[in-house]
């Protein structure tokens, strides 16, 4: 078959002309909402009777920052679930839909409809059951997630004859000290054995906590009656201790850049002037546990 | 007698009353409901008898048991009993030490339910304004602290801003994007005080015409300034001065200017303290080879190419660099971007090169050349952006020119004295349009990039002295050449269900190249004259699966039709070469668990060559190294390429292991090769089939032990390559093999005041097959270390060093195997307002040379590098 200059000059110009056309033809822009989310299993445990949603500050005082995260704790008869907030929103939207066809598109559309932002803190949830006296936390580091249990700590609650008013109800004082931090509680007179993390043990929900440095606080700004399945995302994560978990964390958060680089994973700063170099900077960190 | 009874009833008393009180302060008991099913959690309260004060309190448990401690004396408690979902039950107890039983009924428990949650400052579909002066505390200085309050908002130490999870795409200041990626020079400098306000605009899609079409799920940042303001000017400026063997200078200045309609950075620098500015100039010219004219890489200005070991190690230096960059709001949605800079580099260095050529009779070639290298650069770019950004229509045409010129001389002593010139002149003009327009919620969208390569000069002089005094001439040679570049490409992605997706890759590229060279070569004079066009066109379908969250694959059938056609215009000879091939690029990827990820992949591709494969006239590239571009025939190569990957880790116990595995199969139909002799390598290609195998194998551990701070590392790697070459007409397989080993230790101490890293490496080189009698290996040893000290904050020292043992040549008789090397730089640096000092001692061992010995096919070079002296510097660095 002879290819002559006539030919090519048609296949040129006709080419342009088609890769006008093809060019111009639309992009499938949506391809990536078509794609189906995947959910892990669930297992129902309990359903919430009382919702509360705290107001978490916490200040790292070496960086000299603060950051705040709502976190909502849902109150069932056997079990509690203590969780970020925007996740509980984004999975009660999600809930309401049929998960096996929820595509990522859906879910995006979720996310802006309801103005959900994604939080930076690494707690994923934890479960308290009130029955065999456990906790299952289920948090991360970096990008690996991992489970430890841990127990519901016989707290030596010592009562202070104070009250003040929190989230609009009278609230009675309380301290104790906590894995290296000591602490002030402010419970009401809801019959509730529970409080925001791993606090519990006085005799009414507590709606504001802090630590005397004030560096952590938990200050409730909702209660509401109780409407949520309280669930188990089954998952294979990670199982850990809580020993080992606090040591990686902290490792992870005050060196994130020994983590990526034992991971292959190269950070680079351009500095004024175009200069290159990777400095060390600490990640934001004050945990909650000192011990 | 009686007195004796009256004791005994007193001490009995004493012992019993205790024991009636204790037994009176325990309350103990089971709570139920109505059908007698214990109640777990149930609060229960012990008051003081008018109900008012509470004593203490205790829950029941799972079986619905309680007890508590009364610890004072009381003789009467009110004991309340509750539990969500049920009514509170109140009794009255005054005695102690019975187990009481309670039924608590059903009821509702009352509970107001009460929100004082806050919300966002404004909020407007996507974008979410936060007031400035409302978020900002005393202690935040730049923009940058206050925009790390953001909900949503991460900032990593590098200074990319994240929000959701993922980088933003744009970061603006009133509206306009100057700076692209490098935001954070903006966002570190930035004074709190002059920003009004801090937009997100979630879910950006940069081009307006695209919103609601292409949905992007990152963010973007506006700052919008305070009224009226032009930011204050930000950079800083530094001199330094110091002493080595001759006088050091340096100086900078760097300064970013902000307003609402205009944007500007500057940047000018320049040193001889062996700061080259090479990799900041490289941000700014084309990276596509596709676009420069073939022969604008054929000479390089030293006769020993590029250098192996760091050039501001071994080059006296001249540099300087200057950069202009400016946006300029023309409209609301119009931007105009202007960059240009000029680059100047003038080096100077010493390299000796021994090359030792193997021949088929087994003696082989050896040639010594000492070489004094003075090179000269000059390059130049400008580009102009116009960016109209509408709702309906979107236009990108960037324009850019770029130049460099380059003038080397090199004096060579070898058996006889060379003294060689090359220059060089290379410009190129790109022109980058892309355009989408939208129509009935279609998008359509054109892209084209059109280049004209012209390297007008590239001039190769070489003399020797005469016999009867003045030079003789050894080669002179210029070759000028042009590319005329055009490429086109487009894509479509259909997704068939959640699953399945498929999609259409196109390209279209047509190339047109000229060459002409003349060459003078002792009495003899060549001329030659090449020119003619490539055409590439390319259709690759796909298919990609997504089997299920933790599996995916995809394959492209690559089918691909080429066209060259190139004509000698001296002998009027046309070479054509016209073919349609078939490829296939596949990929895998698995997470086998959660920290355990597999990826591979595989291609089999066939790539085409170029004009050179017709130039059967040798040129040369060096006084001594004459080379046939091509065989004559159009050289066609295909390439097949396997991949794997295996990652897993363990953040909890700090370990981590890597293993990569990469091997690469070509077969060509043209096979190279050179002959060697003492005054010239002659290097050319014949029409004879080849094979290359290549392996590379990569394995790397780490163990992070967290009570020490420390991470300890090791690393293997084998990379085992094989090919075909023809040398003294014997065709023959040769392998250059390298093995290297490198432990590792990096710790951070004392709260990070000592930072410590510490490397060892062992390096094998082996070189054997064709006409080696014997195989050739080489061991090199290298240890590497840094130390950094922060005794005080703003004060920093820092120590690095470097030790090489490098195997000497076996003709080397002397009693020493190894050259030893040893390099030691220190320096300290000390911040203190808006000053920051530092001292460098660089080469504290004042070592002159270095050693590199290098394997390629079947010759052995070893390279001398002569180094710069011991130098101290002292710079001071002024903030704006």
């Amino acid at each position: 078959m002879k290819y002559n200059r006539r030919f090519f000059a048609l296949a040129f110009f006709l080419f342009h002309f088609t890769s006008l056309v093809v060019c111009a033809q639309e992009e499938d822009p949506n391809a990536w909402r078509k794609r189906l989310n995947y959910f892990y299993p669930e297992t129902v445990l309990d359903s919430s009777n009382v919702e509360c949603i705290y107001d978490y500050y916490v200040t790292d005082t070496v960086r000299n920052e603060r950051k705040r995260t709502e976190f909502i704790l849902l109150h069932g008869k056997q079990y509690s679930k203590y969780m970020d907030y925007e996740a509980y929103r984004l999975d009660s939207v999600e809930c309401t839909r049929d998960r096996t066809k929820l595509t990522w598109g859906d879910c995006d559309d979720i996310r802006k409809e309801y103005n959900i932002i994604t939080t930076t803190s690494s707690l994923i949830y934890l479960l308290k059951d009130h029955a065999s006296g456990m906790i299952q936390v289920f948090d991360k580091v970096f990008m690996d997630k991992y489970t430890y249990l841990d127990s519901l700590a016989r707290f030596e609650w010592e009562l202070v004859d104070s009250t003040r008013e929190v989230c609009g109800y009278v609230c009675h004082k309380a301290t104790t000290s906590f894995r290296g931090r000591k602490w002030t509680a402010w419970y009401c007179d809801l019959p509730i054995n529970d409080g925001p993390w791993k606090f519990s043990g006085l005799p009414g929900l507590i709606l504001a906590i802090y630590d005397t440095s004030t560096c952590q606080r938990f200050i409730a700004n909702t209660i509401r009656m109780g409407k949520s399945c309280i669930k188990r995302i089954e998952r294979d994560d990670i199982k850990t201790t809580r020993e080992k978990f606090n040591k990686a964390l902290k490792q992870y958060k005050e060196d994130p850049r020994g983590l990526r680089h034992a991971m292959g994973i190269e950070v680079k700063v351009v500095n004024n002037g175009g200069e290159t170099g990777t400095p060390y900077r600490r990640g934001f960190y004050n945990p909650l546990e000192l011990e | 007698m009686r007195l004796f009874c009256r004791f005994i009833l007193v001490c009995v008393l004493l012992v019993v009353f205790p024991l009636t009180v204790s037994a009176q302060g325990r309350l103990a008991g089971t709570v139920t409901d109505e059908a007698g099913v214990p109640l777990p959690s149930v609060v229960v309260k012990v008051y003081d008898e008018t109900g008012s004060k509470m004593l203490t309190y205790a829950m029941t448990d799972v079986h619905g048991r309680y007890a508590v401690e009364v610890k004072q004396s009381v003789e009467k408690v009110m004991v309340r009993f509750n539990c969500m979902g049920f009514v509170q039950k109140e009794c009255k107890v005054d005695k102690f030490g019975t187990q009481e039983h309670i039924t608590l009924k059903e009821g509702q428990t009352e509970m107001k339910e009460v929100s004082v949650r806050a919300k966002p400052v404004v909020s407007r579909n996507d974008t979410i304004s936060y007031n400035v002066a409302r978020l900002k505390d005393k202690s935040d200085r730049t923009i940058e602290d206050v925009i790390k309050k953001i909900p949503g908002i991460e900032v990593e130490e590098s200074g990319t801003i994240k929000y959701n999870g993922k980088p933003i795409n744009k970061f603006y200041i009133e509206g306009a994007d100057m700076l692209g990626g490098r935001y954070s020079l903006a966002s570190k400098n930035i004074d709190a005080e002059d920003v009004a306000t801090v937009s997100v605009y979630e879910n950006h899609q940069p081009k307006r015409v695209l919103k609601d079409i292409a949905i992007s799920d990152q963010a973007a940042l506006n700052l919008k300034l305070k009224n009226g303001n032009m930011l204050r000017p930000i950079g800083n400026a530094s001199v330094g001065a110091g002493l080595g063997d001759k006088a050091l200078w340096q100086a900078g200045l760097f300064t970013l200017l902000v307003s609402p309609k205009k944007q500007y950075l500057v940047t000018l620098k320049g040193n001889n303290t062996a700061a080259l500015y090479d990799d900041e100039a490289a941000d700014y010219f084309s990276t596509s080879s596709s676009r420069n004219a073939l022969v604008s890489d054929l000479l390089h200005p030293s006769l020993s190419g590029p250098s192996y070991i760091s050039a501001s190690r071994s080059c006296d230096n001249r540099s300087a660099i200057t950069t202009y960059n400016s946006l300029h709001t023309l409209s609301k949605d119009v931007h105009l971007n202007v960059n240009g800079g000029y680059h100047y580099n003038h080096l100077d260095n010493r390299i000796d090169k021994a090359s030792t050529f193997t021949t088929s009779d087994g003696v082989g070639v050896v040639v010594n050349e000492n070489t004094r290298n003075s090179i000269g650069s000059h390059a130049g770019w400008l580009k102009l952006k116009y960016e109209s950004n509408k709702d309906s229509a979107y236009v990108n045409e960037q324009l850019s020119a770029e130049g460099k010129l380059q003038d080397g001389e090199c004096k060579i002593a070898t058996s006889a004295p060379v003294r060689q010139y090359v220059k060089s002149a290379n410009y190129l003009v790109t022109n980058h349009l892309e355009m989408i327009w939208r129509r009935n919620g279609h998008a359509y969208n054109f892209k084209s990039i059109t280049s004209l390569g012209n390297s007008p000069k590239n001039m190769l002089d070489a003399l020797t002295p005469g016999v009867s005094g003045g030079d003789s001439l050894i080669v002179s040679q210029n070759i000028d050449g042009l590319r005329f570049h055009n490429q086109e490409s487009s894509y479509y992605k259909w997704a068939l269900s959640h699953m399945v997706t498929l999609g259409v890759d196109g390209l279209f590229q047509l190339d047109y190249d000229k060459m002409n060279a003349t060459m003078m070569h002792a009495a003899d004079g060549t001329e030659m004259q090449y020119g003619g066009r490539q055409i590439q066109a390319e259709v690759a379908p796909s298919l990609g699966l997504r089997l299920n969250q933790d599996m995916n694959a995809s394959i492209n059938l690559v089918t691909q039709y080429g066209s060259l056609h190139y004509r000698d215009q001296i002998s009027r000879e046309d070479y054509r070469y016209d073919r349609p091939r078939v490829g296939l690029r596949t990929s895998f990827a698995y997470r086998i668990k959660q920290n355990v990820r597999l990826t591979c992949g595989a291609s089999h591709l066939g790539t085409m060559g170029n004009m050179f494969n017709y130039v059967t006239i040798p040129l040369y590239l060096t006084y001594r190294d004459r080379s046939v571009l091509g065989s004559g025939r159009h050289d066609y190569k295909t390439k097949t390429t396997v991949n794997v990957n295996l990652n897993c880790h363990d953040v909890i116990t700090g370990r981590n292991a890597n293993l990569t595995a990469h091997y690469q199969h070509v077969h060509g139909n043209v096979s190279s090769g050179s002959d060697v002799s003492q005054n010239q390598t002659s290097t050319f290609y014949t029409q004879h089939g080849s094979n290359t195998d290549s392996w590379l194998i990569v394995a790397n551990v780490s163990k992070n032990v967290y009570d020490w701070h420390t991470i300890f590392s090791l690393r293997g790697e084998m990379a085992l390559n094989g090919a075909q070459m023809y040398r003294q007409n014997t065709f023959f397989r040769f392998h250059n093999d390298i093995y290297a080993v490198e432990g590792r230790l990096q710790s951070s101490i004392l709260q990070q005041m000592l930072t410590v890293n510490v490397s060892a490496q062992y390096i094998l080189s082996l070189q054997h097959g064709g006409l080696l009698t014997a195989p050739n290996r080489q061991n090199d040893y290298n240890m590497n270390a840094e130390v950094t000290l922060v005794p005080l904050s703003g004060w920093q020292v820092y120590l690095r060093c470097n030790a090489s043992f490098i195997q000497k040549p076996s003709c080397d008789t002397s009693a020493s195997r190894y050259n030893r090397h040893s390099y030691l730089d220190v320096g300290s640096q000390y911040a203190f307002k808006k000053f920051l000092l530092e001292l460098s001692l660089r080469n504290v061992t004042n070592r002159r040379q270095y050693h590199v010995r290098q394997f390629s096919a079947l010759d052995t070079y070893d390279y001398l590098y002569h180094l710069r002296p011991i130098e101290g510097v002292l710079t001071v660095r002024y903030n704006l």
